[in-house]
């Protein structure tokens, strides 16, 4: 599975969901939700471990689609994304 | 589990049977492609009864040898290298091979019809569920065709028929044997 | 234009029940997704950024009324109320879902449209002269062969699993307007000894990463061999080309590893082995397909205006309109109109379903229902009568479609970008719009003169960067967007790769670095008859370099000057 992680920082596992196409982030309890605030956090390696576990499952359940980790910065306890293409992904719309 | 899928002759239009094996091509044996030119050269005439395999990256000047093969299987390593195809088309159209042709390895549902238009006439698959299709009568193609490839009259518009060309051709046919 | 027969009909409703099903064992799990892509992407639907992404072929550029208010329908029904003309004659729906698109594909076929071989590794849409059939400097009309070449391409078994994508362009006139030196097979129409027709054959041209321009394959091929010659060399490249290196798997990599002659060698020999008269379109084929492309009924009109001449000398826009966007017609009394999607601030290339709709209405008022699309993003009406120009300008000004600058700095190329697509490293729309606004005035862009100017978000160059005679590249520079200009580019008959001029720009710098190059030109140009792409092929990048990048040189501004003002500013 792709991963545009480094070690030290916290992450969060994105896909897009098999029959929309739409953006979403691996929530706790194994939900898939669209918006990054609700996403679970991969804090070290054995949780980036479990959440690519838990996504392949949902890979081969033929319910997603492109999975990854991307990185987050952490603002009050809430993921936000820390490049702009995931900026641009998370907003769900063009900046334009 | 492997299934051999057949479509009959190189002229048959539709697949035909579906077997698991029976016909006499399915135990032939089959040569290595080294081995089965050395048989070749020998002079035993052993080549003319026993198969060859090949891969997609076979020579082209190593394919005009083989046509005296009962049996050519060409292993397709990911369904992707669209080589095979061109191999088939050289074999059939260019070297008028006439035996059997086999593809085997990565050899999915999808591309069974465009394989056998170029001029496979075997499959060898072990995909299941593209076995659990073709067991229940499910092959897609596409119904009508642009290309009048000799070995697999498909439904072609009349304007675009071989049959209409060479009627219509005043000059010599150039095609080879 | 080209009508369907019933054997096109059935041939795209069967292609897109073919689709139904193999989403449906997409969605039952038969078909895991490394299985589905390439079947997806050969009709046209990628997973992009934001999700699926479908890209619908308007076969070398040629559009009908009902066709666009068919896409327009879509854009509502499916999507966002939109959709993006590409820079390969296609039109993208950003927003649409997998399990909608087998309908889109029936929706489509019922106009005679489709998505067949938009993407993946085989034969892509042929892409043509925006003003074939009505350019006054043609020799023969491209389009009975860019047809042949459509269906002939259409799920041909053998080359539908290349080492990677096809590209094929094609002209019959003097000046090329289709790009075809940058295409991995570019056809000119030509006149051979004695008067008849053949094409020349380019091999190996394209953009992405390694930029070539296509060299000289055969310099004049019999018309009634095209076929049987497209596939020796489809043959050759599908043999031989690599497969081990996706950066390396383009006929143009091939083509300069043997060297031209050695691959024109083995082009030959394919041809000279493989049966000719079997695999070339049969003389009634031909027939069967040329009288589409005759003109529609054009009526007598005269051949000037007085109405249009007044109106001319009075409203500067509507001047500014006839002089920029439209161009002669074959036959005298008729124009060929460009609308331009590039209103300053809008997103090149985008139009939305009510604009679909208008354009269709503007096309069956004044244009025989026909549009083309061309691959500067823009649409042609092929067939407009001197003397309805003012009627139809009024008509484009209320529905926001009257943008006069065609052809100008303004009239900028710009790939989808990191806005949408998922291989971009950056921007390329904002970069577009921030230009375009900071060269709003039109009287400027008028001094300024032709120029092109091509925005790409990657190195893959979908917004024909290396073309462009101002070509911005987008970089990702440690996590920012940076955005490297080349200078020099030319996609025609000249066809050159731009030269980089230098150390790259963060995107607010962008709009000053190019103000700053046009300074260059316009301050130091011979004549205003000298245009931009000229006065570069004079002076090089020098003294694009001492102004850009405050040399030695005492009048150049300074890097600082250059970071005042910001994108959207």
């Amino acid at each position: 599975m792709p991963s545009n992680t480094s070690s030290s920082t916290p992450s969060v596992l994105t896909a897009n969901l098999l029959r929309t196409g739409e953006v979403v982030y691996l929530a706790p309890g194994g939900r898939w939700v669209p918006r990054l605030d609700d996403a679970r956090l991969a804090l070290d390696e054995d949780e980036r471990t479990a959440v690519q576990e838990t996504a392949a499952r949902y890979v081969a359940a033929g319910e997603i689609v492109a999975p990854y980790l991307m990185d987050v910065r952490l603002e009050g306890g809430f993921p936000k994304p820390a490049s702009m293409r995931e900026v641009i992904r998370a907003s769900r719309r063009p900046t334009v | 589990m492997t299934l051999l899928f057949r479509t009959g002759t190189i002229a048959g239009a539709r697949p035909r049977s579906l077997d698991a094996g029976s016909q006499t091509n399915a135990s032939r044996a089959v040569l290595p492609l080294a081995e089965w030119l050395a048989r070749a050269e020998d002079g035993s005439g052993a080549h003319e009864t026993t198969g060859v395999v090949i891969d997609a990256d076979t020579k082209p000047a190593d394919l005009a040898t083989l046509s005296d093969a009962p049996l050519i299987v060409v292993r397709l390593a990911k369904f992707t290298d669209g080589r095979a195809y061109s191999i088939a088309r050289i074999m059939r159209e260019t070297h008028g091979y006439t035996g059997e042709l086999r593809v085997t390895g990565d050899v999915l549902l999808d591309q069974i019809a465009l394989l056998q238009r170029a001029g496979f006439d075997s499959f060898e698959i072990a995909h299941l569920p593209t076995i659990d299709a073709l067991a229940r009568g499910h092959l897609p193609s596409i119904a009508s065709c642009y290309q009048d490839l000799p070995h697999m009259p498909p439904a072609i518009r009349p304007t675009l028929r071989r049959a209409a060309r060479s009627a219509t051709a005043n000059h010599s046919n150039e095609r080879r044997p | 234009m080209y009508r369907y027969d019933d054997f096109d009909h059935e041939f795209v409703r069967s292609r897109a029940a073919q689709f139904r099903d193999q989403v449906s064992r997409r969605l039952s799990g038969d078909l895991t997704e490394d299985q589905f892509r390439p079947l997806r992407l050969q009709n046209g639907l990628y997973l992009q950024l934001h999700g699926y992404m479908l890209r619908v072929a308007i076969p070398y550029g040629v559009v009908s009324s009902s066709q666009l208010r068919a896409l327009a329908d879509i854009a509502r029904r499916y999507d966002r109320g939109y959709g993006h003309f590409t820079t390969r004659q296609n039109i993208q729906f950003n927003w649409v879902t997998l399990t909608d698109t087998p309908d889109i594909l029936d929706r489509l076929a019922e106009v005679e449209m489709h998505a067949v071989q938009t993407s993946g590794n085989c034969i892509r849409n042929v892409t043509s002269d925006p003003l074939a059939g009505v350019a006054a400097d043609e020799i023969e009309d491209p389009r009975i062969w860019a047809e042949a070449l459509r269906q002939w391409s259409s799920v041909h078994p053998e080359f539908l699993f290349l080492p990677r994508k096809f590209k094929i362009a094609i002209t019959g006139a003097a000046e090329d307007r289709a790009a075809i030196l940058f295409h991995d097979i570019g056809l000119r129409i030509v006149k051979g000894k004695g008067g008849a027709t053949g094409f020349a054959v380019y091999v190996g041209g394209g953009q992405g990463r390694t930029p070539y321009v296509a060299q000289l394959l055969r310099g004049f091929l019999e018309r009634r061999h095209l076929l049987s010659y497209l596939e020796a060399v489809m043959r050759v490249y599908n043999l031989h080309g690599r497969r081990d290196n996706l950066y390396k798997a383009r006929i143009k990599i091939l083509v300069n590893a043997l060297g031209i002659d050695e691959f024109a060698r083995q082009v030959e020999a394919e041809w000279q082995s493989i049966d000719r008269e079997a695999l070339d379109l049969p003389d009634a084929e031909v027939e069967r397909i040329t009288p589409h492309f005759a003109l529609p009924p054009l009526l007598r009109r005269p051949a000037t205006d007085g109405a249009i001449a007044r109106r001319r000398a009075r409203d500067a826009d509507f001047d500014r309109f006839v002089r920029n966007n439209t161009a002669p017609h074959r036959i005298p009394g008729y124009r060929i109109v460009t609308v331009a999607l590039k209103t300053p601030g809008q997103v090149p290339g985008d139009a939305t379903a009510d604009q679909m709709d208008a354009l269709a209405d503007i096309a069956e008022r004044y244009s025989h229902a026909e549009a083309r699309v061309t691959y500067v993003q823009n649409i042609v009406l092929p067939h407009v009568a001197l003397a309805d120009l003012a009627d139809l300008y009024d008509r484009l000004v209320a529905d926001g479609l009257a943008s006069a600058n065609a052809g100008l700095i303004t009239d900028i190329i710009a790939c989808p970008g990191l806005d949408y697509c998922n291989l971009a490293n950056a921007r390329a729309i904002p970069v577009a719009q921030a230009i375009a606004r900071r060269f709003d005035d039109p009287d400027r862009a008028a001094e300024i003169g032709a120029l092109r100017l091509n925005i790409s978000g990657c190195i893959n160059a979908c917004g024909h960067h290396h073309s462009g005679n101002i070509g911005i590249l987008g970089v990702d520079k440690k996590g920012t967007e940076h955005y490297q200009i080349t200078l020099g580019g030319s996609p025609g008959d000249d066809a050159e790769v731009g030269t980089i001029v230098g150390p790259s720009f963060a995107a607010e710098d962008v709009p000053d670095a190019i103000e700053a190059i046009i300074a260059t030109y316009l301050e130091q140009r011979d004549s205003a008859g000298e245009s931009f792409l000229e006065f570069y092929r004079r002076v090089g990048t020098g003294p694009f370099k001492a102004r850009l990048y405050g040399s030695r040189s005492d009048n150049a501004p300074t890097r600082s000057r250059v970071l005042e003002t910001t994108i959207g500013g």
